[in-house]
């Protein structure tokens, strides 16, 4: 198994993706059987550096993965991130359509190499290393560098503390006593070849037992339904990758705050963080509603139902609202039908930031007061999370609760700070933001687009023997 | 005044001989140009689908290609039927004239017969209540009036500080506009709505209710007297219950060892075929699904279905058999036994992408107990026990593999306000009935001031 599936490499803060297509097989192959990937049993503590491999569909075509087992490997993956009607139901239309991509969709990559390191030192020495190794048979595609830049404390460029509702995973995940799920969700949710939340596997890639190279796959474990017939379980130890380069406009997203404030109604960082439902230092909204903790703050362990069924506190709009709904679904769903849909819908995240922070401080004050564009650089966020079922997972939260406009109670809303906007004359428009209150709500129209996606693709990572299968000779 | 009961309406006519490929042909054309079938000046109409059932088989058993033509409408029968044959008659002759049995010169009176001779019964589920068309619209309209007068007071603040102050000034915006004023009138529900709705289920209690009781009393009086017709009667009556009791035992001992012996389980479904339903159902509000299947093996199985279906449906109906039926983000669900109950049809009107909306079903374990219970029946399905056991809480994947593949790209479907959810839709009655209260407490005011 790949060690990111097991840890986020929080120790390592360098990293640099490579998004490289093949041009000659063999030394793609022999490059792939022989790169030194990060298992998971290795101890963190004896690691400077981690290196990872991910490929896509058209990856494995490229290798000559036989039509058979290509067959195997779950319909989302096969079609692609940038698939005509996917994009539209995804909300990856306008302007966050394919066509304006500056990766992903054009020139599909094959292969995504991940390095992390300790240090920029080490990350540059293991670049050169892998850039050699590599060159004689993959080479980056346009705009496949994809630099990442660690900022403290665990911030997004908005300057929200992020990636504090990681799930809780049984048997890998780190506890701390602070999560939301206090079952774990199981691993299967995650890895593929492991019990899911359903109690059952997820559709695993195979090889029939039969073919080369199967021998030295695990097999199959007996499932209900899923493969027929005995086989080798190619996606065993392995998961699916979902890569989104989203653009931040930092400038936009605090110009608008600070407008909006002007026009009455709540101060910009308190309307900010009624967006994102957690304000700048992590606290959430739930539990701190007039933002009383100056600490920073991993508070993961609060409820909507109960404490905040209207959104007062955190709007039903906001973007953690919709990324996991916890126990409050709506319509009609109980709290406990409520948390058993929502485990079945989580992602493990392993996302990393990239650019310059538009102000050092990354004090919201401060962007607030420089709040004009003083520089033309991008910055945003590599949305990364691994599933081990597209459709089941990253997609329904993309579509039913980030991109709906009638997530919960609302009407013509979107997710306030990742989502596309759909404007008028669209029937369907998604570009307002509900701020319940008391006596009465405030309502934002006309919602500007803070994040612009320009890059994705869906990845497997497979396992450390399923990347041996991948990378031998298949033939024509 | 009319009730207001939401109800479908399906026809099933049987295509003649090689003339399907025509009718599928022509619903598509329809679809592109809706003139030619206006489903939209119906007034009593809610959603449409028309589709064609292609030629299937149950074992041997052939079943024909039949046109399926399924409305949700609100009112009494005869006048959705009024309505459908005055102002879409010609398109629906155009669609009649390739069933068998329909002459295409048909009058009025004989399309409407048409219709009703080929009306099938069903299981239908409404997740709105009460409402037609036009209230589902006009609340939509009020809603988003009322919405932009608070967004004007707020941004001229002029808007007043406690919520019965807030309410006031609603409703007095309300009541300055000729166009809303209606909404300060309550809503009430006809007595007839009653009726209409449990209509079925009275009637079958008017004859179980005397035959039960009177089993009982007549066997309780049978010791204190001689009373030889009494007699007769008890013991007939008693006969009748076992023999019921007995056809269903045997009934359902049949599907339980057809569930014994079933092998199939329908895998995963063509990637093309998947894509063209996936694409075919990515509205952002409201989509359609259109699923059919012959039943699994096993001869009782079609009465039992049947059976099913019919106690199903009066919970559908709201008697509180095992209370009311709640199915969230589901506008419309109706399941057709067709052919003698030889194949199962669903059609449903719901909020979200389809896949998003089947992952739904198995989510949580309670509702994945009643999907096996509703959809249980159809070839390829994971294999149940007991009817509502393992099935799609076991086999989750094997559930979604047979409800893609058994589902049919839809040929024409029809929605007045695809930018509506269920949820939407009652949440703005609720608005409408809160503007109707003339003087709420504060406490009534301020609840129903987060409707907005």
């Amino acid at each position: 198994m790949q060690g990111l599936i097991v840890r986020g490499y929080g120790g390592l803060p360098c990293a640099q993706f490579h998004l490289l297509r093949i041009t000659d097989r063999a030394a793609a192959r022999r490059y792939l059987r022989t790169l030194e990937v990060t298992p998971a049993e290795k101890p963190a503590s004896a690691r400077e550096v981690a290196l990872h491999v991910a490929l896509t569909a058209d990856g494995l075509r490229e290798l000559q993965l036989p039509a058979e087992v290509l067959a195997t490997f779950s319909r989302e993956f096969l079609e692609g991130m940038d698939e005509p009607s996917r994009s539209t139901s995804l909300g990856d239309d306008l302007e966050n359509a394919p066509e304006k991509w500056r990766w992903g969709h054009a020139e599909r990559p094959h292969v995504m190499l991940m390095v992390y390191a300790v240090s920029d030192r080490r990350l540059e020495a293991e670049l050169r290393r892998q850039e050699a190794a590599y060159g004689a048979g993959l080479r980056l595609i346009e705009n496949g560098r994809q630099e990442t830049r660690q900022i403290p404390d665990q911030k997004e460029h908005f300057g929200f503390r992020d990636g504090i509702s990681t799930p809780p995973v049984a048997e890998f995940g780190k506890r701390d006593g602070n999560e939301f799920w206090t079952t774990p969700i199981a691993p299967g949710e995650f890895v593929l070849g492991y019990l899911n939340e359903h109690k059952t596997y997820s559709e695993s890639p195979t090889v029939p037992l039969s073919a080369p190279g199967a021998a030295d796959l695990p097999p199959t474990v007996e499932n209900v339904s899923y493969p027929a017939h005995p086989a080798a379980d190619l996606g065993k130890n392995g998961t699916y990758l979902v890569v989104r380069e989203l653009e931040q406009d930092v400038p936009g997203f605090w110009r608008y705050m600070a407008e909006k404030s002007r026009e009455g109604g709540v101060a910009p960082i308190t309307l900010a963080a009624k967006m994102v439902g957690r304000w700048p230092n992590g606290a959430p909204l739930v539990t701190h509603p007039d933002g009383s903790t100056a600490q920073s703050s991993n508070e993961n362990a609060f409820r909507y139902a109960h404490e905040d069924p209207d959104g007062l506190a955190c709007p039903i709009g906001s973007h953690i609202r919709r990324a996991s709904p916890r126990d409050q679904l709506g319509a009609g769903r109980s709290e406990e039908q409520s948390e058993q849909m929502v485990r079945k819908h989580q992602m493990l995240r392993r996302a990393r930031t990239f650019g310059h922070r538009y102000d050092p401080s990354m004090d919201p004050r401060e962007m607030l007061a420089k709040a004009v564009p003083t520089e033309d650089e991008r910055r945003g966020l590599h949305f990364i999370c691994l599933v081990s079922h597209i459709g089941r997972q990253f997609e329904f939260v993309q579509r039913a609760w980030i991109q709906s406009p009638v997530f919960g109670t609302l009407y013509k809303d979107g997710d306030p700070v990742i989502g596309g906007r759909r404007k008028y004359p669209d029937p369907n428009i998604n570009d307002e933001f509900t701020c319940p209150a008391r006596p009465v709500r405030r309502k934002y129209k006309h919602l500007p687009q803070f994040t612009t996606l320009v890059g994705g693709g869906y990845f497997f990572l497979p396992g450390l023997a399923a990347l041996q299968y991948i990378a031998r000779e298949h033939g024509a | 005044m009319a009730h207001k009961v939401h109800a479908g309406y399906t026809v099933l006519a049987p295509i003649r001989p090689g003339h399907a490929d025509a009718v599928s042909a022509l619903l598509r054309t329809f679809r592109a140009t809706p003139r030619r079938l206006p489903f939209v000046d119906v007034p009593s109409l809610h959603f449409a689908t028309g589709t064609v059932l292609p030629a299937t088989s149950w074992g041997t058993e052939p079943l024909p290609a039949t046109l399926m033509v399924a409305t949700s409408f609100c009112g009494p029968d005869d006048v959705h039927v009024d309505e459908l044959v005055r102002v879409a008659g010609s398109g629906l002759r155009e669609l009649f004239a390739h069933c068998q049995g329909f002459a295409p010169d048909a009058s009025d009176v004989d399309l409407a017969e048409f219709l009703a001779r080929h009306r099938q019964w069903e299981t239908f589920y409404s997740g709105m209540h009460d409402l037609t068309r036009a209230d589902v619209l006009a609340h939509d309209k009020l809603r988003t009036e009322i919405e932009d007068f608070i967004d004007r007071a707020q941004r001229d603040d002029e808007l007043p500080s406690t919520p019965t102050a807030i309410h006031a000034a609603i409703r007095a915006f309300v009541g300055s506009r000729a166009d809303l004023r209606w909404a300060l009138v309550p809503d009430r529900r006809p007595a007839s709505a009653f009726w209409a709705r449990h209509r079925r289920t009275i009637r079958l209690a008017t004859l179980l209710v005397p035959y039960l009781a009177g089993l009982v009393v007549g066997t309780a009086m049978l010791p204190f007297g001689t009373w030889p017709a009494l007699e007769v009667a008890v013991g007939l009556g008693w006969l009748g219950l076992f023999a019921f009791v007995a056809v269903l035992v045997v009934a359902l001992a049949g599907v339980f060892e057809a569930e014994r012996r079933q092998t199939f389980v329908a895998g995963r479904p063509p990637d093309e075929y998947a894509r063209a339903l996936a694409a075919s159902q990515c509205n952002p509000v409201i989509n359609e699904m259109t699923a059919s299947a012959p039943l699994k093996e096993g001869d009782t199985r079609p009465f039992v279905l049947t059976l099913a279906l019919w106690i199903i449906a009066r919970a559908a109906e709201g008697l509180p058999i095992y209370g009311s039926l709640n199915i969230p983000t589901v506008a419309t669900a109706r399941w057709v036994p067709v052919d003698r109950s030889r194949r199962l049809v669903f059609i449903s009107n719901f909020t979200n992408a389809a896949e998003p909306y089947v992952r739904d079903f198995v989510d949580n374990s309670a509702q994945a107990v009643n999907i096996n219970l509703t959809f249980g029946w159809g070839y390829g399905y994971p294999k149940t026990r007991g009817i509502i056991l393992d099935g799609a809480i076991a086999d989750p994947n094997g559930f979604i593999n047979v409800v893609n593949t058994n589902q049919q790209v839809t040929e024409l479907w029809f929605c007045p306000y695809a930018h509506l959810s269920v949820d939407n839709i009652n949440r703005s009655r609720e608005i409408r009935n809160g503007i109707a209260v003339a003087t709420p407490g504060e406490k009534e005011a301020s609840q129903w001031l987060t409707l907005l």
